[in-house]
């Protein structure tokens, strides 16, 4: 036995990190390969995804007769809510989920830390071993589902087969990350795993467009209506003929290109990051207090110093997506906000007690009411079109006070005209004096709203104001120069008003946060430089030499047990 | 500066509430130690803290001279031999070992020859292209030790490492930690709760329980006050009234109790274990008396404990 012992003397030591990154990425390929075909309990998660391929098959014998689009509409139906909303997060869930989960529970990860391996390399190659199984596998189920479909459809849309091909990869690959770090928080992920497939990614989403964002699968279904090709575009491939993709594209508001790509790869890198610290255990416990160690606060700086690189990175990442990115241009409002036509006469003042004119009546057509808060942006464009006769009008944004008292002053003037001039048909005199007291009213009205600005059907308008307080707005237009060549209130006039509300709620804080990331990443940098090796020995001769004068309580033990 | 094979300072290990390690400050030379205690005396802990499964939750830990956390340097020359049970159980034997050693730095070429040294020195050579799913408790112990030593450690760190083996892998195994301490100049530290067990190995112990050190030093030390503290061995025989006559006349039999479940046991307490254990065989031979089995239940380290850590 002890001369076979002294070969095993013999044999060389490589330790690069090439040479662990190998080895360590076959034995998790080995393992996650093993996992997937010899495990029962996957193989129920392993028919799940490959149930759609029977879907096709199915549909085709049951339905009497559906056309090309419906059919394939059908397959897009299913791949939207089916496969990308359940499936998919159902299967990584298992799979990403238990990767470290049943290692750390039976302690066969042992094997692997008592090695010369850094606890991020063991993360990484085990990201990678599952980037190199999961994905591709799920990619092959979505082509052969496809392909079951397509058997009896004509192989048709294959631009969009192809689309959710990629789709698979991403989502497979954003939802195994986000479950690899599950499986180390929880000591049964699958719980939680269930608990976030059905209830927050379905339920909580539906509730609200906030609570939506905060879900994984907003961010791949608007990668799934995302336009693929350049300007000018030709719409995304997995939206055909009102399917689910698009009413989600039209319904809900989709994240940019721009957005769920970052929220993605933040995602990934942020889950990566998370599953490495919790690997690590209590490392970013601080097991002393500052400056009771020799070498003071730069040791303690030491001794958090990963902490403080893995937090700043994540406040830095967190700080640009939330300031910067999302902060400063977060639409709350991007629609047309509303059109009203100016086509009034007094055909209101009828009966014996004609009621006062109502905003349509006198020709506004319509006001809109929101609610914004400190800092955000309202950028709001007001166009007219006319056929007859020419108008000058103002668009503004104003208090609810200053428009109720407006409009309960023009009411009154509108009144008392057509009182008059129900009477007095095409008398002009009552029309100008009418007129003027109608401008008057409006010129007093627009110097108490927060901004106006005058436009006609030549010349649009535009009003840019930032919100300084939290507060409720009316943006409305009236007219404040009527024709006075013609002796009457008529006109076909169209206003469109076409604005947008830009929340900026989470930029100052995205710019805190990024600011704290950065000083916080100044001081690991500091550390960096200023703490060496060199110190850590000098700390520790320091610590031996005190206690070697302070003597060991042992010996005093073992005197006491010798006396006994 | 004298480094010491592993040195602690007030070392602290809390699993929230519960204090696996208390305070233990001790520095241990370099060879061949035991480490001794009783289950749940925070031996595993003490070991997984040495080889950085585990950080402490105070004071400080050096191995060689080095801080063994987040030291992937110092897991350059440590094997460890766990204690749990569970392997990477898709893996046959040889893989299992081959793998890990390329984890060590063997180059790819290397590893296999590596591992099927290693692997027959723990005697597991046939068995080595088996599934470990199926390997028996003895086969797993086996080749925990093989993984622990394929890459040729300078420390050895051995939990429990003679469990579940039987007689002849037990007495090789013995050898084998014998041979790496003394003709390879090995550092090896070596965890039971069986005294006998670690006293063919190493002279040289630190006792462990309820989380501190209470003491560190030659086993004769310890062996003298098990000794002098009074053994129950419970003797089977079917003769046990005849044996009960023939005991009562020595001064250092204390006690005699009939096991009234099963009548071929009986407990004989005495003061002097050492002459105990040397008058049953005479008695045997010249009474004629078949013996069939003899243990002494309070021997193990928790009855030593008990006793002398009275009063802490």
């Amino acid at each position: 036995m002890e001369e076979i012992y002294t070969n095993l003397t013999q044999y060389e030591k490589k330790h690069k990190r090439s040479n662990r990154f190998g080895s360590l990425y076959k034995l998790y390929l080995s393992k996650l390969w093993s996992t997937m075909i010899r495990d029962k309990k996957t193989w129920i998660f392993n028919i799940l995804v490959l149930l759609p391929i029977i879907a096709g098959p199915i549909i085709a014998l049951t339905a009497q007769y559906i056309d090309a689009e419906d059919y394939f509409k059908l397959y897009s139906d299913i791949m939207f809510l089916g496969y990308f909303g359940i499936i998919i997060p159902l299967f990584t869930m298992y799979i990403a989920s238990m990767m470290f989960n049943d290692e750390i529970g039976d302690k066969s990860i042992t094997y692997l830390t008592s090695r010369p391996i850094n606890r991020f390399e063991l993360v990484i190659v085990k990201y990678f071993s599952y980037l190199s199984i999961v994905p591709i596998f799920t990619v092959i189920a979505t082509g052969l589902n496809y392909l079951s479909f397509s058997i009896f459809g004509g192989f048709e849309y294959f631009d969009m087969a192809l689309w959710f091909l990629l789709i698979t990869f991403v989502a497979s690959a954003v939802y195994g990350a986000f479950f690899m770090f599950v499986g180390l928080l929880f000591k049964n992920p699958l719980w939680f795993g269930l608990f976030f497939v059905f209830i927050w990614e379905f339920v909580f989403a539906s509730f609200s467009q906030t609570l939506n964002k905060l879900t994984i699968a907003y961010y791949i279904k608007s990668l799934i209506v995302a336009d693929p090709y350049s300007d000018p575009g030709r719409g995304s491939p997995a939206i055909i003929s009102q399917n689910q993709a698009f009413q989600f594209w039209f319904y809900n508001t989709p994240a940019s290109t721009i957005n769920f790509s970052i929220v993605l790869v933040v995602i990934v890198v942020v889950s990566i990051t998370l599953a490495w610290s919790l690997l690590q255990g209590d490392k970013f416990k601080i097991p002393y207090q500052a400056g009771r160690r020799p070498g003071g606060w730069k040791y303690y700086l030491k001794e958090i110093r990963s902490f403080l690189i893995t937090m700043g990175i994540l406040f830095v990442t967190f700080g640009l997506v939330v300031g910067p990115v999302n902060g400063v241009r977060k639409p709350a409002r991007t629609t047309t906000f509303f059109s009203f036509d100016i086509d009034d006469d007094i055909d209101w003042f009828e009966g014996v007690e004609p009621p006062l004119p109502s905003l349509g009546d006198m020709g506004y057509g319509n006001y809109m009411s929101y609610t914004v808060t400190s800092g955000d942006e309202v950028n709001i464009t007001f166009t007219m079109s006319t056929y007859h006769p020419s108008y000058t009008a103002a668009g503004f944004v104003c208090t609810e006070e200053a428009w109720d008292i407006f409009f309960e002053d023009t009411q009154l003037l509108w009144y008392d005209f057509a009182e008059l001039y129900s009477v007095q048909y095409f008398n002009t005199t009552l029309y100008g004096e009418f007129i003027n007291d109608y401008e008057q009213l409006a010129d007093d009205f627009l110097d108490n709203t927060t901004e106006y600005s005058y436009y006609n059907e030549y010349a649009p308008t535009t009003i840019d104001l930032v919100a300084t307080e939290k507060t409720d707005i009316y943006i409305a237009s009236i007219i404040t120069d009527f024709d006075i060549f013609t002796p009457y209130i008529r006109g076909d006039m169209s206003v469109t008003v076409d604005g947008e509300i830009f929340r900026r709620s989470g930029y100052s804080f995205g710019w805190i946060l990024f600011g704290f990331g950065i000083i916080i990443s100044g001081f690991s940098v500091y550390s960096l430089i200023t703490y060496r090796s060199s110190d850590e020995i000098k700390r520790y001769e320091e610590q031996i030499t005190q206690y070697n004068n302070e003597g060991s309580n042992l010996e005093e033990q073992k005197e006491t047990l010798k006396e006994e | 500066m004298k480094s010491y094979f592993i040195e602690t300072y007030d070392l602290n290990k809390w699993y929230k509430e519960v204090m696996a390690l208390n305070k233990i400050s001790v520095k241990i030379d370099r060879g061949i130690v035991g480490l001794l205690g009783p289950n749940g005396a925070g031996k595993s802990t003490f070991l997984n803290i040495a080889t950085a499964q585990l950080r402490q939750s105070s004071g400080e830990i050096f191995v060689e001279g080095h801080e063994v956390w987040n030291n992937p340097a110092i897991l350059k020359r440590i094997g460890f031999c766990p204690e749990q049970e569970k392997l990477l159980e898709w893996m046959t034997g040889r893989k299992f070992v081959r793998e890990l050693a390329r984890l060590s730095g063997i180059p790819r070429e290397q590893a296999e020859r590596a591992a099927r040294d290693a692997i027959e020195i723990v005697g597991l050579t046939g068995s080595m292209d088996r599934a470990i799913k199926g390997y028996s408790k003895g086969m797993r112990q086996r080749i925990k030790i093989a993984q622990a030593i394929v890459h040729d450690p300078e420390i050895l760190f051995l939990d429990e490492p003679l469990q579940s083996t039987d007689p002849i892998v037990r007495r090789d195994l013995v050898k084998l930690i014998q041979s790496l301490g003394r003709d390879h100049g090995k550092n090896i530290l070596i965890s039971s709760h069986i005294l006998h067990e670690v006293e063919r190995v190493t002279s040289n112990i630190l006792l462990i329980f309820a989380g501190r050190a209470i003491a560190q030093g030659d086993i004769s030390n310890i062996r003298d006050l098990m000794d002098k503290y009074p053994h129950t061995i419970r003797i089977r025989t079917k003769e046990r009234k005849k044996l009960a006559t023939i005991l009562l006349d020595y001064d250092f039999v204390q006690n005699i109790e009939m096991d009234v479940l099963n009548d071929e046991y009986i407990d004989i307490r005495t003061s002097d274990p050492d002459k105990f254990y040397c008058l049953i065989p005479e008695i045997a031979v010249d009474y004629k008396l078949e013996i069939y089995e003899m243990t002494s239940p309070d021997a193990g380290l928790e009855a030593v404990f008990e006793y002398l850590t009275r009063g802490w």
